[in-house]
């Protein structure tokens, strides 16, 4: 139900007004978008930040070493 | 005397300097030099047509880039309202540094060495640009990583600022 709503969300942004200045090469870059490379080109858009995503979740979740005098974490 | 957390502060300092770099990369690389796009050595910018899906793919960039600066914001709010997360500059600043630098180093790896999507200035010096790219990443996050460093010790908590009468600064 959630990836129903954000193609919905993504489609209605792509065909905003906005995006149809180019009235006559409109139909040739949504071809060039929506090719058979789409899925792989996001993935491979996307990999960088997941792999980002992954260093953030270990900084945050890594227990610090505590400092002489300091009570370790519970 | 208790121990404190530095991660939940240190993690939304990194997420926002990764957004804040990608935006860097994006606005004065896309945008104003128009030194390479998202695809451009997949898909040369050369036409109306090739330029514009590229513009798409840019704009992809982005909304990633837009979706991590939200997610530190929001990390750094939930930071401040705990009791055991030290509220300190340096450790924000030097996270924010090394972000940035990780942003450098994570993209210049993946999309300009293995991938080849795009390369930083592409043409006779490609190789010499994107491996500043990556040393410059690499710099940011030393410097990021020695003010983080400095922050250690510091242990004032927001909530322990929020909690002092008006005037005791």
């Amino acid at each position: 139900m959630r990836g129903v709503a954000v193609t919905v969300f993504v489609m209605s942004l792509l065909a905003s007004p906005a995006a149809l200045a180019c009235t006559t090469c409109r139909p040739a870059v949504q071809a060039g978008i929506f090719d058979e490379h789409f899925w792989g080109r996001l993935a491979l858009t996307v990999l960088p930040f997941l792999v980002i995503l992954l260093v953030v979740a270990v900084l945050y979740r890594v227990r610090p070493r505590t400092l002489p005098g300091e009570e370790p974490l519970g | 005397m208790r121990a404190l957390n530095r991660g939940p502060l240190l993690s939304a300092g990194v997420l926002l300097g990764v957004g804040l770099g990608g935006f860097f990369d994006g606005i004065l690389l896309h945008q104003i030099l128009q030194w390479h796009n998202m695809l451009s050595s997949h898909l040369p910018p050369d036409d109306l047509v090739s330029a514009k899906v590229n513009m798409f793919w840019d704009g992809l960039f982005h909304a990633f880039t837009w979706m991590m600066t939200l997610a530190g914001v929001m990390m750094l709010f939930r930071a401040g309202r705990r009791p055991d997360v030290p509220w300190s500059s340096r450790n924000l600043t030097g996270a924010m540094l090394g972000g940035w630098g990780l942003f450098n180093l994570v993209e210049g790896v993946i999309d300009h060495q293995l991938l080849g999507l795009h390369h930083v200035n592409p043409g006779r010096y490609q190789f010499e640009w994107d491996m500043g790219f990556l040393i410059f990443g690499a710099l940011l996050m030393i410097a990021g990583w020695l003010i983080a460093r400095g922050g250690r010790r510091e242990r004032t908590v927001r909530g322990a600022i929020r909690g002092e009468p008006l005037g005791a600064h």
